[in-house]
């Protein structure tokens, strides 16, 4: 009887543990009702706890990490650059300078700085601390990874080269005004000093904490700096003498969350309030009657793509096999099934949120017939083999190339691939060591930045133009892009060299991603962000107390 | 047992030279250059001048012995060198994440041994029944599940269905936060712990001088306590041993599961950056932890089971 009564108490256990398991009680209330409460006016005070999905920045000094998601997603917060560019809108607007003007030959930019700017121990920010910033950016003792993108600078040569001790293009006229002169005209620089690695750091307190500035940062933002556990979660608290108002929220809290599943459990149990999504929660999201209303999504800037390496032999030097591997894949089919509808088709290499999107460009469509006999002109009506290197991305690594492979094989290639990791990957696209490799390569903002990074011959190899592209006319086209003034010019040469681009197909062109987030009900403000949908304003985030 | 300890002590030194040689020429020879993974490498395209800036500070153009020379003379000084990717000193950053590991290892491990000794215990006294049975049971369950899958299971329970305990993060001093990784790393080795248990306390208890205890009229908990499970230790503690090691590498999924900052996390995230220091560092700490229980475990034999300072 004793034995009886035990085993019905684990059974019952067991029972309960299975049947909590079939019922789903972690959805908030539903929107409808959270609408009956809830108030469109914004209202200050809260706590927003977000997900960094890309791990700990590791350190928070502008000038020590590069540009990438993980870092820019919190200094883009503390720091503040002489402009900002907003994405939504497609235009700059005021940052730690109030004017901006650049001359008409587009060889110099003057600011004017807001003098209301102060940094976060209360010192005004005069144009000095932006020499002080830049020039450390440039010093080569300081080993930043991001002093490459200075170069247009005049006088950065010998600067860098140590041949000098000031940057001559970098000017201070007085406290409150500076002038940066290029060697040449750039229209792309005013996105360049958007950066928060160009952004003012006050000297006084760099100088105290040494090293120890990455893990405590002082800058002008929106944001102050007020913890960080590493590895674990950034907290950074509202800066009430914010020049252009403080923001609503109190605070901001940075979940380090790498892994997917975990994020998700977190969202659940409403640890978080607002996550990125993957490929694979997309749909469920999606499809979700809550979430399913409560999802920001927009076409990134990243284009994904399977580039042909141009410096090695092989059928694909035959511009007619680059095209038929063009017209033999059903980048749409792929992108419904693979990556469940969380991407856009590409037409080509400017992503739609760019300005100068073309969606007139001559693109490929899916054609196994015209590629096909592309393969039976080129000479290899009997096929040959394509050796793919990979990644395990869920959305543009080895399930898609498998994809492919199908596609491909229907044509008569067959396909070998070969899965390596991230780091392993960028050293064999730097090294040239591959024949066709999946990637996904953007995040500029300016189209000729875009296409000059990979397809100009003057950044061949590790610059980015890793599949070693060469277009004479491109390169002319893409140049004088760069130097005109007149923005309806820069747009129609850098969307005539899209076109060629294309036409030569050195990429098979595969998606811009759709980047998603989804947020609890409370969460307002949350804008479709196509530079990153990581980089939100949080200055316009606002929680809604109400409907927690 | 001065001498012992000293003997092996010293034995303990080529061994892990040996691993730190090993983890310095593997990373060296997987692809992956550790100065682009600092560049933006999502965006793929690196500046080469800068690049070569990089790799000159570092010291990355010298001979590899030399690196792996200084390497070694910065350890003995106790200098585990600089991060390439965070800039901050590594001794540093392995002493902040080091509490978190030690942590959820030794509450694990504490949660392991009472929950494999209890159950083993059980299962050896009720052998034959459902309850040894169970025993079985469950020692080849918490092996066999691998622990990112119990982690999850631990975590939409307890965390999002129950609201009970936190699913991820950490925060200093609140134990909420360690509950579950330290529950899933000691399910996997109390199930071993528990297997041991049982099989040393069948033999102990089929011994004569157990009878001899029983007929003297001894109470059962005592005879069980004092008698089988105390001469039962050694080869449980050995396995405690072992085991320290298995919950050390399933620190590092359980820390990435849970979202904690602790070494092992710290030490996928330099593997997969190419962050040299930081590895060399943790398979320092991990190896040097490895190396430290099991001498400790040997001493624990020899002081509990006169037997095998006799036997060597």
């Amino acid at each position: 009887m004793k034995r009886n009564n035990f085993r019905l108490l684990i059974f019952s256990i067991l029972m309960v543990l299975f049947l909590s398991a079939c019922t789903d009680e972690s959805n908030p209330t539903s929107s409808t009702e959270d609408d009956a409460t809830s108030s469109n006016e914004p209202t200050p005070g809260g706590t927003l706890v977000r997900a960094a999905i890309y791990g700990d920045p590791q350190n928070l000094d502008p000038m020590a990490r590069s540009h990438g998601t993980s870092t820019s997603m919190v200094t883009w917060n503390i720091f503040e650059p002489l402009v900002r560019y907003d994405a939504v809108a497609g235009e700059f607007k005021e940052g730690n300078a109030s004017e901006w003007e650049i001359s008409s030959d587009g060889l110099t930019y003057s600011f004017t700085l807001n003098p209301d700017v102060t940094f976060h121990n209360g010192r005004v920010v005069t144009a000095e601390d932006f020499k002080y910033s830049i020039e450390r950016v440039m010093n080569p003792k300081n080993a930043s990874p991001n002093a490459g993108n200075l170069q247009a600078i005049k006088g950065s040569k010998e600067f860098m080269s140590g041949d000098a001790t000031e940057v001559t293009g970098i000017k201070v006229m007085d406290d409150t005004h500076i002038e940066i002169s290029l060697d040449k005209p750039d229209n792309t620089f005013l996105s360049v000093l958007s950066l928060p690695f160009t952004a003012a750091v006050p000297k006084e307190v760099v100088e105290e904490k040494g090293d120890k500035f990455g893990e405590e940062p002082v800058g002008a933002g929106p944001f102050k700096f007020s913890s960080w556990v590493r590895g674990s979660e950034i907290v950074l608290e509202k800066n009430a003498d914010y020049f252009a108002g403080a923001p609503y929220l109190d605070k901001v809290v940075y979940k380090v969350m790498e892994d997917q599943t975990a994020r998700d459990n977190s969202f659940a149990s409403r640890q978080l309030d607002m996550m990125v999504l993957g490929d694979a929660q997309y749909a469920r999201y999606k499809n979700d009657p809550t979430y399913g209303e409560l999802i920001v999504e927009v076409p990134e800037l990243f284009t994904r793509n399977l580039k042909f390496n141009l410096e090695k032999d092989g059928p694909w030097q035959d511009v007619r096999v680059r095209q038929a591997i063009n017209y033999a894949i059903d980048r749409d089919t792929i992108i419904q099934t693979v990556i469940q509808g969380k991407a856009y088709p590409a037409v080509g290499v400017l992503p739609s949120s760019i300005q100068g999107y073309n969606d007139k460009v001559t693109t490929y469509s899916y054609d196994p017939e015209k590629a096909k006999s592309l393969l039976e002109e080129a000479g290899y009506g009997d096929g040959f083999t394509l050796n793919i290197l990979t990644t395990s991305h869920p959305a543009f690594g080895l399930p898609a190339v498998e994809a492919l492979s199908g596609y491909l094989e229907e044509v008569g290639i067959t396909v070998k691939t070969e899965q390596v990791d991230f780091a392993a990957m960028t050293d064999r696209l730097n090294n040239g060591d591959f024949e066709t490799a999946m990637s996904s390569n953007g995040g500029m903002t300016h189209p000729v930045e875009f296409l000059s990074r990979y397809f100009h011959s003057k950044n061949a190899g590790a610059s980015g133009n890793t599949s070693h592209y060469t277009n004479e006319k491109v390169d002319e086209l893409l140049d004088k892009a760069s130097q005109t003034t007149d923005e309806s010019e820069m747009i129609a040469l850098a969307q005539e060299a899209e076109e060629m681009i294309v036409k030569d197909a050195p990429w098979w062109f595969f998606n811009y991603n759709k980047a998603v987030i989804v947020h609890q009900p409370w969460v307002k403000g949350l804008q479709e962000m196509p530079t990153d949908i990581d980089y939100q304003d949080l200055t316009k985030v606002w929680i809604d107390e109400s409907l927690k | 047992m001065l001498n012992y300890t000293i003997k092996r002590l010293l034995e303990a030194i080529p061994i892990w030279v040996a691993i730190t040689l090993i983890v310095f020429v593997l990373m060296n020879i997987i692809p992956g250059d550790p100065v682009a993974q600092l560049m933006d490498a999502r965006s793929g395209a690196l500046d080469e001048n800068v690049m070569k800036q990089i790799r000159e500070q570092w010291g990355l153009n010298d001979p590899l012995p030399l690196q792996y020379l200084h390497f070694l003379q910065g350890v003995v000084q106790g200098d585990f060198g600089t991060s390439y990717q965070s800039r901050s000193s590594v001794t540093e950053l392995l002493i902040e994440r080091i509490p978190v590991t030690l942590q959820i290892t030794v509450l694990g491990l504490i949660i392991a041994i009472v929950i494999g000794i209890t159950v083993g215990t059980i299962g050896a006294l009720k052998r034959g029944s459902w309850i040894d049975s169970f025993v079985s049971s469950f020692s080849v369950s918490g092996v066999s599940l691998p622990s990112f899958f119990l982690g999850l299971i631990l975590m939409y329970l307890f965390a999002v269905k129950f609201r009970l305990l936190p699913a991820t993060g950490y925060v200093a001093g609140d134990i909420r936060y360690l509950i579950l990784p330290s529950l899933t790393l000691a399910l996997a080795v109390s199930g071993v712990i528990a297997r041991i248990t049982r099989s040393a306390m069948i033999d102990i208890l089929r011994m004569d001088y157990m009878t001899t205890a029983i007929s003297k009229g001894m109470s059962s908990g005592r005879i069980i306590v004092l008698h089988a499970l105390k001469n039962a230790m050694p080869p449980i503690l050995t396995i405690i041993g072992v085991q320290m090691g298995l919950l050390l590498s399933g620190a590092v999924i359980t820390e990435t599961i849970y979202g904690l900052p602790g070494v092992g996390r710290l030490m996928i995230d330099a593997i997969l950056q190419r962050d040299l220091p930081i590895v060399q560092g943790c398979v320092v700490f991990v190896a040097t932890v490895f190396l430290l229980v099991n001498l400790l475990t040997d001493i624990g034999c020899r002081l509990i089971d006169p037997r095998i300072k006799v036997e060597s």
